[in-house]
């Protein structure tokens, strides 16, 4: 049914648009915060963020669900049991971290004492999830700011990992992920 | 008490107003009251937030009557009626947002006004004006500091104002966002007018 000499075709789109929707997350975070002075414009990006990190949460829970539904790809045996065991434990910890990262958020903004809900597509918002509280509030902004770092730093490494085995040891890791 | 005080200012000035149509040179008596000219006049207001930038909005919609005479303080009035849902602080979704129910609530209470009930003379070229402003239905005492800029656009009758004033939006039921937002809003508003001093 499957080809198992690669990623099943499914889980290698939704890694790739999760790839590109993440990144852009950050960007966008790093931006909305950083870069941006003008209120009008940083509230557009502000809600845009949001909007996209709990379309993330979707997608990721997509990826996750294929992930125990469709077989992984047959190991490349010149990859040490104990790299691919690291590389498997890298892939939940950047699952857990995502998801942690988004729940963070949401959480965050469900606190705040600005009742303001997230758009979602065609018209639906998501609730906030809880009563207002500036000091908790506070907090979860803060954990947000520390699982993206974490996640950023998780990425970091996971991409160097792809462009290593790709460019120095010129194996099959990164084919197996191609898109198309 | 204050009541009577404002529909002795409203009624002054209705009179004002038919005085000004009617007599274009009054005997005197009272200042001539004038419209409020929205292509010379800006309504502004500045709020602070943490984590945020200083945002800056305006109100584009708005209405009024002005009558000054420098020289009696007391027989000024400016009356002002500004609409809710002109509010504009650079982004279509940001100003709906505004316009809700955290905010300004237009749906229930459209309407943004100050009425006038003393004006006092601080010095040549400063004045108070204090009043009731209505925000969110709620009416409370307001005053404003008004610089007069002196003579606008080349007439000499025509003065120019700059009123600024701190509003503390807790008063009138807009809590929203508070502490993070701040309770303050410095208001800056500015207009022309016959001077009516001569
Ligand atoms: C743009 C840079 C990226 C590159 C080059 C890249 C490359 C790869 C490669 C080659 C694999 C296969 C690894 C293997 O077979 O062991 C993989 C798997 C994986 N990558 Fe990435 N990746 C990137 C971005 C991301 C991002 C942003 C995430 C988000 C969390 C992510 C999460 C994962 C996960 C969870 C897997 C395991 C397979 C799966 O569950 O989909 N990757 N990646
Ligand atoms: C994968 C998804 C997400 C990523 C990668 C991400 C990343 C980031 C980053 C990098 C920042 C800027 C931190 C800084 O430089 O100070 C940020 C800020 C923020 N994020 Fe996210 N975020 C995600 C999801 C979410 C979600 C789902 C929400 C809410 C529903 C959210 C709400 C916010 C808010 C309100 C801020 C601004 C807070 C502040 O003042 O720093 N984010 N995010």
């Amino acid at each position: 049914m499957s080809d198992p000499s690669r990623w099943p075709r499914s889980i290698r789109l939704l890694h790739w648009l999760g790839a590109a929707a993440i990144l852009f997350a950050f960007a966008l975070g790093f931006a909305m915060v950083n870069l941006v002075d003008d209120p009008g414009e940083r509230f557009e990006l502000y809600q845009a963020h949001k909007s996209l990190g709990l379309l993330i949460l979707a997608l990721t829970a997509a990826r996750l669900a294929l992930r125990f539904a469709r077989a992984a790809p047959k190991p490349i045996v010149t990859i040490a049991n104990w790299r691919r065991r690291g590389a498997g434990t890298m892939h939940i910890v950047l699952y857990v971290l995502t998801i942690a990262l988004i729940l963070a958020g949401y959480a965050m903004v469900s606190t705040s004492t600005l009742p303001l809900p997230v758009a979602l597509p065609f018209g639906f918002t998501a609730p906030n999830l809880f009563a207002p509280d500036e000091a908790v509030s506070e907090r979860l902004k803060q954990a947000h700011h520390v699982l993206a770092a974490a996640l950023a730093l998780g990425l970091a490494g996971h991409i160097a990992a792809a462009i290593k085995h790709h460019f120095v040891d010129r194996d099959e890791t990164l084919r197996l992920m191609k898109p198309f | 008490m204050m009541v009577s005080a404002r529909r002795k200012a409203a009624l002054r000035l209705s009179v004002f107003a038919a005085a000004a149509l009617h007599f274009p040179s009054p005997l005197r008596a009272e200042p001539r009251a004038s419209s409020i000219d929205p292509s010379h006049t800006s309504i502004e207001f500045f709020v602070d937030a943490i984590g945020w930038p200083r945002t800056k909005g305006s109100f584009s919609s708005f209405s009024g009557r002005i009558a000054v005479d420098l020289s009696r303080p007391d027989e000024s009035s400016v009356v002002l009626k500004v609409a809710a849902k002109s509010v504009d602080v650079g982004s279509r979704s940001f100003d709906d947002y505004l316009c809700g129910d955290a905010f300004f609530d237009i749906s229930r209470y459209p309407e943004i006004s100050f009425v006038s009930n003393r004006v006092e003379k601080l010095d040549e070229h400063h004045a108070r004006v204090s009043g009731d402003l209505t925000l969110r239905g709620v009416t409370r005492p307001f005053a404003v500091d008004v610089a007069v800029e002196g003579a606008a656009g080349g007439e000499a009758s025509r003065l120019r104002f700059r009123a600024t004033g701190i509003l503390h939006r807790l008063e009138f039921g807009m809590n929203a966002g508070f502490p993070a937002i701040s309770n303050d809003v410095d208001l800056v508003i500015s207009t022309e007018a016959e001077g009516g001093a001569t």
